[in-house]
């Protein structure tokens, strides 16, 4: 069965980083990526699952996706630019008519430089209230429907009292002081499934974070206003 | 090397194979080939750089795709859907032999390579060399277009289908055939008595594409 989960992560991530932080980042069970304005993570909790530490390039984030796209994946190993995944073959059983399952393999790619980068402390900035950040709940399952309505072009901002259930986006007006783009909240929301039970914060620099209860996060800056 | 154009022949395959009965790459002799059961593109290779026989699952090519463009091949290896990739891995000081083992993916053998030489000479004959091809950029994507007349070298190859022609082309599918080109590469033209139609490069590339045909 291919890890499509572990694949759409890979693909959203490929799609979102970029210089100044390209690649994808490990390290010990924490999957990152960035390209400044916009990151995203993935908590694996089995820590044996994703080992090591390191940076995957872009194009072995490639490879990568391509044979999570393809087979179930047993396990990857990060050391530096160094990624090794256990990746399941399957045949196709003529009699049978169907794929079958066969045994694990290791695969050992290319080592493609990829600068590495403290993605912990990008990761802990997201919680940290020891370095001025209040962060403040603000809903539970919002509505997102502004987003998918507006223009990818278009700006919109938080509403006012964001409630659980209700929408939580509207177009931006001139006097906001924080709003984000639509192409950008689109891009990482792509993040989650629609079972997905999403929780949203926001702290005092308009920094959003959305995450779910399968360790996905996504989170994005805001464009801010200055007098 | 670096091998830029596998990289761009593998990306060409990868969009024309997604029909479910030709999904895959095949390999045989050197020669790489893909198939919607409609259009087919072939690169013949060294067979020592290409090695082995079998099918190249969807998968395994795009990672392949990824890598041709920034590691070194030392050359491919493929036995039935499993593939080796071997490549030399450069450092400042040494470069280092690195085998990427591929696991094989469930992919059906399909026999493009049975079609080959129905697009080449003794079964098809030369319509034209080098001839323009700006038709087929500048019509609509649904567009159809048919051959002119007497094609002559430089000059342009399709016009508009007109409605008693015998045989016409879909733009939309010489488009993404085409892509297998560069801009500059030259390519002879060659049509068999079914009206297929086939590009070929001096590199080894090979685009052939079925007509619409009218049935009276």
């Amino acid at each position: 069965m291919p890890s499509s989960e572990l694949a759409h992560f890979l693909n959203v991530a490929i799609d979102i980083q970029a210089p100044p932080y390209p690649g994808i980042h490990v390290d010990f069970g924490l999957m990152v990526a960035s390209n400044g304005v916009m990151l995203v993570t993935k908590r694996f909790d089995d820590k044996v699952f994703l080992r090591g530490k390191g940076a995957i390039s872009p194009k072995a984030a490639k490879v990568l996706a391509a044979l999570a796209e393809a087979s179930n994946i047993g396990g990857i190993e990060v050391n530096g630019n160094r990624v090794t995944v256990t990746a399941q073959s399957t045949w196709y059983d003529e009699k049978a008519g169907a794929e079958v399952a066969g045994g694990y393999r290791e695969v050992t790619l290319p080592e493609l430089y990829c600068r590495q980068i403290p993605i912990k402390r990008m990761v802990e900035v997201l919680d940290d209230k020891a370095l001025g950040w209040e962060v403040l709940p603000l809903s539970s399952n919002p509505k997102l429907k502004t987003l998918k309505e507006a223009n990818a072009k278009d700006y919109v901002a938080l509403v006012d009292s964001p409630h659980g259930g209700y929408e939580l986006f509207r177009l931006r007006n001139i006097d906001d002081t924080h709003w984000y783009s639509v192409a950008q909240l689109r891009c990482g929301l792509r993040l989650f499934g629609k079972n997905s039970r999403l929780s949203v914060r926001r702290n005092s620099s308009g920094w959003l974070t959305f995450s779910d209860q399968w360790g996905y996060t996504f989170a994005v800056t805001p464009f801010v206003k200055h007098n | 090397m670096v091998d830029s154009m596998l990289a761009q022949f593998l990306n060409v395959a990868l969009d024309i194979q997604q029909t479910p009965a030709y999904a895959g790459i095949r390999v045989t002799g050197g020669t790489l080939a893909a198939s919607d059961g409609v259009i087919l593109i072939a690169f013949k290779l060294n067979s020592e750089y290409i090695r082995g026989e079998g099918m190249i699952p969807p998968a395994t090519a795009r990672a392949l795709a990824a890598l041709a463009n920034d590691v070194y091949l030392d050359y491919v290896e493929v036995d039935g859907t499993a593939v080796n990739l071997v490549t030399r891995e450069q450092y400042a000081d040494r470069s280092e032999r690195l085998v990427v083992t591929f696991p094989s993916f469930a992919c059906r053998t399909v026999r493009i390579e049975t079609f080959l030489p129905r697009c080449l000479p003794p079964h098809a004959e030369l319509v034209c060399e080098a001839p323009s091809l700006k038709l087929v950029k500048a019509a609509r994507i649904t567009d159809f277009v048919e051959l002119v007349d007497k094609p002559v070298r430089g000059s342009e190859l399709f016009q508009l289908k007109l409605p008693d022609a015998k045989t016409w082309y879909s733009v939309r599918q010489l488009r993404e055939g085409l892509r297998l080109f560069r801009a500059r590469d030259s390519v002879s033209v060659y049509k068999n008595d079914q009206g297929w139609l086939s590009f070929r490069d001096d590199w080894g590339r090979l685009f052939a594409v079925t007509p619409f045909v009218k049935h009276d």
